[in-house]
This record gives structure tokens, C-alpha cells and sequence, in this order.
């Protein structure tokens, strides 16, 4: 269940302030991808992970088993892009009889790989330690995000589990109809009979709360008040300009030990070498 | 509470904008400052849309034909803001899950008061209270998905009452809920009525429990007009056949009454509960047998319910079987469960004990953890798990969930075997459109068809498929008197044919009325199975597993008479004891 993924506890991660955690985060995020180079997103990899250990008690590992989902689709981004790699190169370090694999390529790749698995840490990190309700209400208290907007969201977050149970019904209601034993048509057919009660069921059950919502008086005034109240302290700000520091200070060191290889430097300098 | 309002609906027409026919036509209704008023109605007779012109959502947020007057105290809907009527008006609606909106407790109880710009500071206090109303103090910080039906519907409860409105509309309300959770709502309800002076409108199906709460009853025919108005008793004792008739349920101490009159024992007056019945049975039996006259005891035969110990082939038996689901939950722990061949067969127990997971091992959709389940005889294992549809059919709780096909027809032929040929597939899809009353619907979208109709279409689809067991899941659950009676015929006609019906259900009436065997589940053990006759002597099991006595065995206990469950056994009690009641003309009626 979406919901479940949020992990109540009360750590200085937790107490952020929403918005402000998504600025950090943002930045670290953002400095990832910056360059295509394998440097910087493993640093920040791992900086999500001392983040997780430090500020909210999460143990890497335990990260790490939330990542695993997307850590096969990152190895297979890493793969795909090393083999297909097309972009300037030297000698190959590898060929399996067609097949040539560059080291700019295997970069490129396990860059990409990174880069995916860097923006899955701190997603997960962030939907772990935020609060639904004081993410809605910082949303449109610090990010001045329209109120009926932040609403529709939250509406959406509540809905994943209510249609998640209405498919796993429909689905067992079928099967004693022996819907998965007919021959024709197989699974596009399934799909179809699944679908067309789900749509129906979906529809009104957004109705329903849409009803539900107008009867409590959502929407009527233009302006709405806060039972949530989600102030920015002292620690967003020091952790979002921390943040934004560590980043620049990470980047400068990386560059000053010469294991930067920025994507656009990187490939003006090739160029200029081809020249 | 802000101020006290009454309401008055003057020639109220309204047309939803896709229906070619109005749903209201000339509604007159007047409901006065703090009277509690039970509205009632066949399902689809136009009561919700009723509530909804009440709440002003009608003609503000939902279009339509409009045409009449709605007055909430001094306003007039129409022609009053949205937030104005927020203020004054709280509606809450039957399905639990459709109608809160925040992930906490405490987070829905303020949204209300967010929208209408309530001071932050000040709704602490005002969120404290309502939960306090409603015994959900200790939930405040709650998730609500962790919330049991009962506690989402009282936490919706809250959420109005936070808002004070003067009056209060409640559609449906226990629906969803089962015995112990909506006699839990109604205490709360009752308590509100002391502490709150809320205007209230009540929409239910089921009254046994909401009846000793209401001032006056409204009753609204098919067409969507109001047919009578008045006090229960008044409405009653006017016309409880008629009632019936009009597919309205009629409490079980009216129903008793009337058939006892009807055979001739004088009752007096009209018990609307089952604490005035019992004071009228003993009342005339003073009157009649003369002072001293002391009760007869007595056990009724037990002819209807015979014990099928007689039957030994078992169309389902299981032996010591466990299921947890994958986030570790254990849902069933070493069941054993026999269902005789041919039974009505009832499985009972509270939201959550394991009920629904038992039926799905049952028709081979979840498989079983360890221990030993055959069907007909012949164990069941992974190779032919799949297989069990051809033995057992399975109607869900929510009848639109089994829906494949566009037209009701088609979804009879889909139900038949393709090998069948066209005459012969279509002879026998006009037999169960007969058999099941669905005649005029063939070429309806199942989708549109009634609340009854529905039911009734998805019990002809699993019966198409000629499997000799079937499963229903709370079959006569959310609808009208007349629909469950429906329903239930067509149920006990085809156990007379030779199906097993197992029938997974809260209405203890139900299987008083029906059930050969019962099986309790609480918290996923089977703690009971045997007649339900053995079953009712045992009120402490009962309440430990969140169930009730069906009301006439209340009705019984309270007499310190055993063994009167249902309508027959009072009357051949009555004839066999009572010694008022003529019994030359019982036994005319009778048939004997």
C-alpha cells in the first residue's frame, strides 16, 4: 500500500519541513545529474545514505532493500548503454566477437545506472520520512501551491489503495467466472474484462468523493485555513542551505582531485582534441 | 449547536441530467427544529437524491432539473451560498471509504472546518470534541486506513459534527457495518441526541436498531413521492402489510405481532420493539388467562431445522487449515469446517475474522496453507486448484465486480458452456432470465440495473454454470425488504433443487430463518459449528464474536422461552400453548 511506505517517527529528517526537504533534496538530485560521469552520482548515492543513517535512522541496508526493485532496472540501463554506445571513444577494452564495450561507454553507462538509483535513494528516502498531510499543507503553505490543486493530489495518493483492492475483487470475481480458462483472445481479452469494471467502479468511487468533499465544504471559499500548520524553522533553512553548500563543496573537491568529467566540458574538450 | 432549524420541502421535483424520468416528483415533506425522522423506501426510490436536495449539493454541485423549495430554517437552497448551507447543513454518506479524504484522524475532522476558514487556533478544541462524541478520542492521531469500517463511519460522523451543523443527514449509514459496529453507531447516535439538538434526517434499510431512536417515520413510494408520514406507531399500526408491500422492512416485533394477530391471538396495540412485545404478550396473557395465568414454557418442535446428521457425503470438508497473507497477517488458523451435501449452510462472524479468506480457499483463489480440503470428495491440491470452479460458484459481496459483458443476456451466455448449441443456449438463457425475474432487462447494461437486480443477475450467472456448491457473500446485504426477499427465495429454491449454499452473512435473522448449519469464525478459528437452534442458545459465544441474537430469539430469552427463533416457531408455539389463541382457525390457515 502506497501509504504504508511513510514510516512515522520523529527524527530531525521527519521534522523538515516538507518543502524545504524537497529543495535539498532537489539539490542533490539536480548535482547527479549534472554530469555524466560516475564520480558525482555515487557521491551522492552514498550521500543519501548517510542522510537516511544520520538524520532519520534508517540503515543503509535497509535502504537498499527498498532500492532493489529499481536496481535491476538501473543494471539494465547500465548494460543497454555500454553496448550501445555511440559517442566519442578510444580503444575498446572489450570485444565479445561483435560486440565492442568502451570504457567511455561502460562511464556512460554505469553513470546512467547511478543517476537512476541516486534519484530512487532520495525519492524513497523522502516519501519514508514525509508526513502525507504535512506535505499537503507545506505544499501549499511555503510552495503557494493553488489549495484545490494539493488537494486533487492527496485525493489521487488515497486513491492507489482503493483501486488497488477494486482490481484485486474484480480479478477473483472473474476467475470463478473461469474468465482465465476461455481461449480467445488470452490476455488482451483479460485485460479488457478487467478494465471496463474498474473504469466503472473507479469513476464512482471518484464521484463519491468528490460529492464527499463538496458536502464538507471544499472549495466554497477562496481562501481555506490550516489545522496543519507547517512553519519554516531555523533547521529548514540550515539544512537547505547546508545542502546547497555540501553540494557546491563535494563538486569543487571532486574537480580538484581531477575526477570530474563534466558532460559538456567533457565533450568540448573531446571535440576540440578531435580538432 | 448554532441555532435550531427545521426542514420544509415544498413541490420538489428534480431530474438528474442523464435520466429521462424524474427521480423526486412533488416531494412535500416537514421535518421540525430537533425531530429525529427515519426516511424510508425501496432502494433506487429516490431517498439519497432526497438527502442530497436536503444538503444543497442538489442543484449546487450536481446539475439537473431542479424545480421546487428546499428551507433549511430560514434558507432557501436554492438561493443560499454554498458555505452558508456548510454551515448549517452535515450529510453523511454510506460507503466509508468514498467519503474521507485525509490520511489522519484528526486531519479529517479539520478538513471541514478548513474549508469553511474556521480560526486554526480554535479547532484543537473543536476536534477533541467531536472525536469525544463519538468514542474516537484515543484515535486522533490515528492513520485512517488502519480504521475499522465502524470507526470510519463514526470518524465521518465527527467530521460533520465538528462543522455544529443544525441539521444532520445520515444516508445509509451502517450499510457497510456489521452487527456489533452498527449497534456501536446507534449508541452514539442515542448519545447525541442528548447532548446535540441536530435536526436529523435517517435513511436505513434495516430499523430493528434505529426505530426506539426516531420521532416520526417518512415513507417514499417508487414513484418519488411521499406515500405516508407520521409517527412509528401511527405508520405501523396503520399499515405494516402495506409497508411491506411498498418493499419497506417492518420491524420484527410488528411482523410477529401480525402473524400471531393472524391467527388469532388479540394482541394489542403496535410493539415496535421488542421490549414493547414482549410487554404486550404478557399484558394479553393476563387479560386473557386471567391473573394468575403464568407463562407457558415451552420449546417449539424442531421441524423446519432438522439436524442433517442423517446426511453423511460432505460437499465441503476441511481439515486444520491455516492461511496468513503475504505482509504476515494471519488470517485463518487451523480451521476444520464440514458443510453437508445439500445444507443451507451459514458462515458467521464480525468484519475481519476471516470470513471472505475462507470462502476465496474455498473456491480455490487463494491456496491453502498446510491441512486437508475436499470438495465432494476428492481433495483438492495445487494441480487441480484451478479446477474448482467447475464444483463450486462464488457470488460476491459486490455483484458488479463478476460483470463481463455489456448486456444482460450476454452475460447469462457467457456463463453457459460453448459447446453448447445455439437453440439450446438460447433456451435455457430465457429460463434463467424467467427463473431469476430478468426477463425485461435482457438487452439492459448490467451496470444500470438495480441494486436487487444485480444481485439477483450475478447469483443467475454462477447458477448458469450448474456448479453443484455455491458461495454468497452477504447476499441480502443494503437492500430493501422486498429484494431480499427475492433474493433469498431464489436461494432456498435452488438448495430445494439440490445445491449446497454456504452463505456468508451478518443478518442473524437470515440464518435463523434459513440456515440448517451454522459455523461462527472469530479471529480466523472456527469456535462454533452446529444447528443454529444450538448455536442461539449460546448468547456469550455469540457477543464474543461480535454477533446477535436474531430479535425473536431476543424476544424469547426475554420470556424465558427457548428455542423460538423465527416467525414459525412462535406461531406453533402460540397454537400449541398460548391458550387465547383460536386454534380451529389456525389450523385453516395453516393449511392442516
Amino acid at each position: 500500500m502506497s501509504v504504508s511506505l511513510y514510516q512515522e517517527n520523529d527524527t530531525f529528517l521527519h521534522r523538515l519541513n516538507p518543502v524545504a526537504k524537497i529543495a535539498a533534496f532537489s539539490c542533490f538530485i539536480l548535482a547527479s545529474t549534472l554530469y555524466l560521469d560516475v564520480a558525482v552520482p555515487f557521491a551522492m548515492l552514498v550521500l543519501s545514505w548517510l542522510i537516511g543513517w544520520s538524520l532519520a535512522h534508517i540503515s543503509p541496508l535497509a535502504l537498499l532493500r527498498r532500492l532493489s526493485p529499481i536496481l535491476a532496472a538501473a543494471v539494465g540501463l547500465t548494460i543497454f548503454n555500454t553496448l550501445f554506445y555511440g559517442g566519442p571513444r578510444g580503444d575498446p577494452i572489450l570485444a565479445l566477437g561483435p560486440i565492442y564495450i568502451w570504457r567511455e561507454g561502460l562511464e556512460v553507462g554505469s553513470s546512467i545506472g547511478l543517476r537512476i538509483l541516486c534519484v530512487a535513494s532520495y525519492s524513497i528516502l523522502y516519501v519514508w520520512t514525509t508526513d502525507p498531510g504535512r506535505l499537503v499543507a507545506s505544499l501549499i503553505q511555503q510552495a503557494r501551491m493553488p489549495y484545490r490543486l494539493a488537494y486533487a493530489i492527496l485525493a489521487a495518493y488515497r486513491f492507489v489503495p482503493i483501486l488497488q483492492r477494486e482490481l484485486a475483487n474484480i480479478q477473483a470475481a472473474q476467475q470463478v467466472r473461469a474468465v482465465h480458462l476461455r481461449g480467445h483472445g488470452g490476455l488482451f481479452r483479460r485485460i479488457v474484462s478487467y478494465s471496463i469494471p474498474l473504469l466503472v467502479s473507479g469513476i464512482r468511487q471518484a464521484e463519491r468523493l468528490a460529492i464527499a468533499m463538496d458536502a464538507r465544504g471544499f472549495g466554497t471559499l477562496p481562501e481555506r485555513t490550516y489545522y496543519v500548520r507547517t512553519p519554516l524553522r531555523l533547521a529548514d533553512y540550515a539544512f537547505s542551505i547546508a545542502s546547497i553548500v555540501a553540494c557546491g563543496l563535494l563538486l569543487l573537491a571532486l574537480g580538484e582531485l581531477g575526477l570530474l568529467h563534466g558532460f559538456l566540458i567533457g565533450v568540448a574538450e573531446r571535440v576540440a582534441g578531435a580538432q | 449547536m448554532t441555532a435550531e432549524y427545521g426542514i420544509r420541502v415544498n413541490a420538489l421535483r428534480f431530474r438528474y441530467m442523464d435520466s429521462p424520468t424524474p427521480v423526486l416528483n412533488s416531494v412535500d415533506m416537514e421535518i421540525r427544529p430537533g425531530e429525529t425522522v427515519l426516511l424510508l423506501g425501496r432502494s433506487g426510490c429516490g431517498k439519497s437524491t432526497l438527502a442530497l436536495c436536503l444538503d444543497g449539493l442538489i442543484p449546487h454541485e450536481i446539475p439537473g432539473d431542479f424545480d421546487g423549495e428546499v428551507w433549511i430554517g430560514p434558507y432557501m437552497t436554492l438561493h443560499t451560498s454554498p458555505d452558508r448551507l456548510r454551515q448549517v447543513v452535515g450529510i453523511v454518506f454510506q460507503d466509508p471509504e468514498a467519503q474521507l479524504v485525509m490520511p489522519r484522524v484528526d486531519e479529517e475532522v479539520a478538513f471541514g472546518l478548513e474549508n469553511l476558514a474556521f480560526p486554526a487556533t480554535a479547532m484543537p478544541a473543536r476536534i477533541g470534541n467531536a472525536l469525544a462524541l463519538v468514542g474516537l478520542s484515543e484515535k486522533a492521531k490515528a492513520w485512517v486506513e488502519t480504521l475499522s469500517g465502524g470507526q470510519k463511519q463514526r470518524l465521518a460522523l465527527a467530521a460533520v459534527l465538528a462543522m455544529q451543523p443544525s441539521v444532520l443527514i445520515l444516508d445509509e449509514p451502517t450499510a457497510n457495518l456489521d452487527p456489533s459496529a452498527t449497534l456501536a453507531f446507534y449508541r452514539t447516535m442515542e448519545h447525541l441526541r442528548h447532548s446535540t439538538k441536530a435536526t436529523t434526517l435517517l435513511i436505513e434499510h434495516r430499523i430493528d436498531a434505529t426505530l426506539p431512536l426516531v420521532d416520526r417515520v417518512v415513507v417514499m413510494g417508487e414513484d418519488g413521492r411521499v406515500i405516508t408520514a407520521g409517527s412509528p406507531r401511527e405508520i405501523y399500526a396503520a399499515s405494516d402489510a402495506a409497508l411491506q408491500r411498498e418493499g419497506v422492512w417492518v420491524p420484527s416485533s410488528c411482523r410477529l405481532a401480525a402473524a400471531l394477530r393472524s391467527i388469532g391471538w388479540p394482541l394489542e396495540g403496535c410493539p415496535l420493539t421488542i421490549a414493547e412485545m414482549e410487554q404486550v404478550i404478557r399484558s394479553s396473557l393476563v387479560l386473557h388467562a386471567g391473573a394468575g395465568a403464568s407463562l407457558p414454557i415451552g420449546t417449539a418442535a424442531d421441524t423446519s431445522h432438522q439436524a442433517l446428521s442423517g446426511h453423511p457425503d460432505e460437499a465441503i470438508s476441511v481439515e486444520g487449515v491455516s492461511f496468513a497473507y503475504p505482509d504476515g497477517t494471519v488470517a485463518l488458523r487451523d480451521v476444520h469446517l464440514h458443510v453437508p451435501r445439500g445444507s443451507f449452510f451459514a458462515l458467521v462472524g464480525a468484519n475481519g475474522s476471516g470470513k471472505t479468506t475462507l470462502a476465496k480457499i474455498l473456491t480455490g483463489l487463494l491456496p491453502a496453507r498446510n491441512g486437508k480440503i475436499s470438495i465432494l470428495g476428492q481433495e483438492v491440491t495445487s494441480r487441480n486448484r484451478s479446477q474448482i470452479s467447475r464444483w463450486v460458484g462464488y457470488v460476491f459481496q459486490n455483484p458488479e465486480h463478476q460483470f463481463v459483458a455489456e448486456r444482460v443476456s450476454d452475460e447469462l451466455a457467457y456463463s453457459l458452456d460453448s459447446q453448447l448449441e445455439a437453440m439450446e443456449r438460447q433456451r435455457r438463457i430465457e429460463k434463467l432470465l424467467a427463473q431469476f425475474g430478468l426477463s425485461d432487462e435482457r438487452g439492459s447494461n448490467p451496470f444500470s440495473l438495480s441494486q436487487g437486480q444485480k444481485r439477483r443477475l450475478s447469483i443467475a450467472t454462477m447458477v448458469a454454470m450448474e456448479q453443484p456448491i455455491l458461495i454468497l457473500d452477504e447476499p441480502t446485504f443494503g437492500q430493501d425488504y422486498r429484494s431480499a426477499q427475492e433474493v433469498m427465495s431464489v436461494i432456498r429454491s435452488l438448495q430445494q433443487a439440490g445445491t449446497t449454499i454456504v452463505c456468508i452473512t451478518h443478518d442473524m435473522q437470515l440464518v435463523a430463518d434459513y440456515a440448517q448449519e451454522v459455523a461462527v469464525i472469530e479471529q480466523g478459528q472456527v469456535t462454533f459449528q452446529g444447528s443454529p437452534r444450538a448455536l442461539f442458545r449460546q448468547p456469550e459465544l455469540l457477543e464474543r464474536a461480535g454477533l446477535d441474537l436474531p430479535p425473536l430469539a431476543v424476544l424469547g430469552a426475554r420470556l424465558g422461552l427457548e428455542g423460538l427463533y423465527t416467525v414459525e416457531d412462535w406461531l406453533l408455539w402460540a397454537s400449541a400453548y398460548a391458550p387465547i389463541v383460536d386454534k380451529a382457525h389456525y389450523c385453516r390457515t395453516q393449511g392442516w
